[in-house]
């Protein structure tokens, strides 16, 4: 009983107190050793004002870094005849971190364009892409504190996991050369409707594979977009729902676990679905790297194939 | 729930908790519960697989420690060949068929065997040897048999090693679960460090090394001898520190608790010899092969022909323990050649010889015994990772290609196949310092010749401020430096 009382339950306090401090620890240090103003992240505070800025109507972009680089929102805005707010940085902070990023700014009338990576769709490895990786969220955390708001439990439960990681990547960062990263990722390489457009004039370098589909399907991301769908619809606001472009090859060799997750898609009566992946299958030279992003051609012709199908599905609905 | 998990750290506080709680009494029959939820959590359907095993087993010591109990051989074999064949139809079945047809076919018949969808449960190399070695203890009269049939289940399913070890023997873990164990304030220390320990070795070493393993060897075709010779090096410290990770874990898990397993590595890669590195390397398998085959099929005591062909069959057989597969076979079958190879130069060179003195205690003698040494242990390994003939074919050709553009082309860290996986020029440095300090940790104990947990571990008055600052710089290690992108399983769980 003594050693209960004194050694055992010290032990896993001292233990658990020693793990909260190094994660404390962490969490303080992290964002001296965060990168300049001027990084790729530190968008989002461009981002979220932009969001807060910009009258209704307006077009609301989520998805990751997909639309960051492969939106042309001025194009779209003198399609559509509304403004734009692109808020893709990236897609590792999870789907569900953008719904709740622009939930409250939304208003009636406003149009909401969710064109998502796959990966949030399909179960791969041991994180949830819907929720966001665990390091992205701590680094974006670090960036953007006011993100903990954003987050429901889950999110910072995640987010707490990817403390040493994200540390990690920050002392990283510190040390290497940063190369062509810097001329593409940086905070003033967005326009004014928050397009990514410093990546534009430049050539590819050697596109990476993407990591392929499982087959497992993520039923509870699929749920979500169809309530953020219903709630909207409530609200008066308009949800379209689509997939990121892909190069012929990826979708060769997962052509099955497509179908099938566009078949489950079109069983939920809410998710306005707005295009077969086909409609974006694109050769591989319209890709920068990796093969999320779009180049300058790969851009034009995706930012005209969706503002195509948005207007007619708009005047469709009149 | 996996040992390198945070499940796996809720719930062993939540166990630490609780079994001081319970009454003396009935602390055991709580870890047995703890076990057996353990146990589920990975596939609670295969649990009764051990239940129905470890009753066998139960039963059949019962009435081989019976007075006047006949036929004791048939019981022995009852229980043994109970185990072998469980062992059998989950992990041998499928390749006894694969090669079984593959032999008609070579004479032009076709046969169809029914096909085996079961999945290996896990722990089940480790578990079943545990029960035979406490059945063969029985039958030999070293313990008497447990009459508590909860208690020998405890024996057979004690979370900590339950799923890859050590392999316990009944004489030294049946006494400690028949009897409270005292659990010092010391010791429960000793364990947390123990732990950590362990779960650095896992996330900062062993997963590190893994992800730059898989992708070496993921195209055995296209590579170089320098990309072969990297694999294989990264490969030999992931399986250690993979390996004695669980070991540290599961002795750590253990002390917390009062008990002590038996140490499983003894700084193999600082061995002189084969000899003497079997009796470094996964000590509690070797210890067992040892006492229950290669005695029985007479050791050294019927000359050097029955010792070589004993000698060999452990090896073979350790080869086939590990897994169902030739090249596992041939692992065994390497390192058994170099055992027995040395076995018989110490009888043509006998000990008292100036070469013999030479080599084992001169400095470049020592080297020259390790550098062989590694070379067989490298060569083996290189056996024990390929996945197949053809591969470990592909692989050897390999390192005949020793041009040096291609290494750097294809795997500069700055670019190409490396950077693709998301291993940049820190990550590699990183693995690679990290590797070595493990081997210079491991050297420096040996040389001093400390035992396997003194210094850091070993801690007889606990400096509270000094301890807590190594238990936390240890937590900020394997938070920083841990590669939690995937949850990579331990290596010797697929066995």
């Amino acid at each position: 009983m003594q050693f209960f009382i004194n050694g055992s339950i010290k032990i896993l306090f001292f233990f658990w107190t020693a793990f909260l401090m190094a994660i404390c620890l962490m969490l303080f240090i992290t964002p001296s050793l965060s990168p300049d103003e001027n990084s790729y992240g530190h968008a989002m505070h461009d981002k979220m004002e932009l969001l807060k800025k910009t009258p209704s109507p307006k077009i609301i972009l989520i998805g990751g870094s997909n639309i960051a680089f492969g939106i042309d929102s001025q194009f779209v805005r003198s399609k559509l005849g509304m403004p734009v707010v692109n808020m893709g940085v990236a897609g590792s902070l999870g789907l569900q971190t953008y719904i709740n990023l622009v939930l409250k700014d939304i208003n009636p009338g406003d149009i909401v364009l969710v064109m998502s990576e796959y990966s949030p769709f399909y179960k791969s490895g041991s994180e949830d892409s819907f929720l966001g990786v665990s390091s992205t969220l701590f680094t974006m955390f670090s960036i953007y504190p006011a993100l903990w708001d954003y987050l429901n439990v889950d999110q910072k439960y995640i987010l707490l996991q990817g403390v040493g990681k994200g540390f990690y990547q920050a002392m990283k960062k510190k040390f290497q050369n940063p190369g062509l990263a810097s001329a593409v990722y940086r905070r003033n390489g967005f326009n004014a409707e928050g397009d990514l457009i410093s990546h534009l004039e430049l050539e590819s370098s050697k596109a990476v594979d993407m990591e392929n589909m499982t087959s497992v399907i993520s039923v509870h991301a699929l749920q979500v977009v169809d309530e953020f769908s219903k709630k909207m619809k409530e609200r008066n606001v308009t949800v379209f729902f689509g997939f990121e472009p892909i190069p012929i090859t990826f979708y060769q060799k997962n052509a099955p676990y497509i179908k099938k997750l566009e078949q489950e898609i079109l069983e939920y009566p809410n998710i306005n679905y707005l295009y077969p992946a086909k409609t974006l299958v694109f050769p591989q030279d319209y890709f920068f790297e990796p093969l999320h992003h779009l180049n300058k051609n790969g851009r034009r012709i995706r930012t005209e194939i969706v503002s195509s199908l948005v207007k007619e599905r708009l005047l469709r609905q009149q | 729930m996996s040992f390198n998990s945070l499940e796996f750290i809720y719930f062993l506080s939540l166990v630490l908790c609780l079994n001081f709680a319970v009454p003396n009494k009935y602390r055991w029959i709580f870890l047995l519960a703890a076990s057996i939820y353990f146990y589920c959590s990975w596939n609670w359907e295969y649990i009764f697989i051990l239940l129905f095993s470890s009753g066998i087993d139960y039963y059949a010591a019962l009435a081989l420690d019976k007075d006047g109990c006949k036929n004791r051989k048939l019981w022995l074999i009852a229980s043994l060949g109970t185990n072998v064949f469980i062992l059998f139809i989950f992990k041998y079945y499928s390749f006894a068929v694969e090669n079984v047809t593959h032999m008609f076919n070579l004479f032009d018949y076709q046969v169809s065997f029914p096909v085996n969808q079961l999945l290996l449960p896990i722990g089940i190399s480790f578990y079943t040897f545990q029960a035979m070695s406490y059945t063969i203890d029985v039958y030999r009269r070293k313990l008497p048999a447990e009459k508590n049939w909860l208690r020998f289940l405890l024996y057979v399913t004690f979370f900590p090693q339950l799923v890859a070890g050590p392999i316990e023997r009944s004489t030294h873990l049946m006494p400690l679960l028949r009897k409270l164990q005292k659990v010092t304030y010391a010791s429960a220390i000793e364990g947390l460090i123990l732990i950590l320990i362990g779960m650095m070795k896992k996330v900062v070493i062993a997963d590190r090394c893994a992800v730059i393993v898989a992708e070496i060897f993921k195209a055995p075709t296209a590579l170089t001898g320098w990309e072969v010779l990297l694999g294989t090096l990264l490969f030999a410290f992931q399986i250690y520190a993979d390996f004695s990770a669980y070991s540290d874990i599961a002795r750590g898990t253990a002390k917390m608790f009062g008990y002590d397993l038996m140490i499983n590595f003894k700084y193999p890669y600082t061995s002189c010899s084969m000899r003497e590195f079997w009796r470094r390397w996964h000590i509690s398998l070797s210890t067992w092969f040892r006492d229950y085959l290669y005695y029985p099929l007479g050791g050294s005591s019927y000359g050097l022909f029955r010792q070589c062909v004993a000698l060999g069959a452990v090896f073979l057989v350790s080869g086939f323990w590990h897994g169902a597969s030739w090249t596992f076979v041939l692992w065994g079958a390497v390192n058994g050649f170099a055992v027995i190879c040395e076995v018989f130069i110490s009888k043509i060179i006998p000990n008292d010889t100036w070469l013999n003195r030479w080599w084992s205690t001169t400095y470049i003698g020592k080297f020259l015994g390790w550098t062989y040494t590694m070379t067989f242990i490298l060569a083996g390994w290189l056996c024990f990772r390929a996945a197949s003939f053809t591969d470990l074919k592909e692989l050897f050709f390999a390192l005949s290609r020793f041009n040096a553009p291609s290494f750097f082309s294809d795997f500069q860290i700055t670019s190409g196949k490396l950077l693709s996986i998301g291993v940049d020029s820190i990550d590699f440095v990183l693995t690679l310092s990290s590797i070595s300090l493990f081997f210079l940790y491991d050297l420096w104990k040996r040389i001093e010749k400390k035992s396997v947990e003194s210094s850091v571990v070993s801690i007889e008055k606990p400096r509270q401020v000094m301890t807590w600052l190594v238990i936390l710089g240890l937590i900020l290690v394997i938070l920083m430096f841990g590669n939690f992108d995937k949850t990579i399983d331990f290596i010797y769980f697929q066995f």
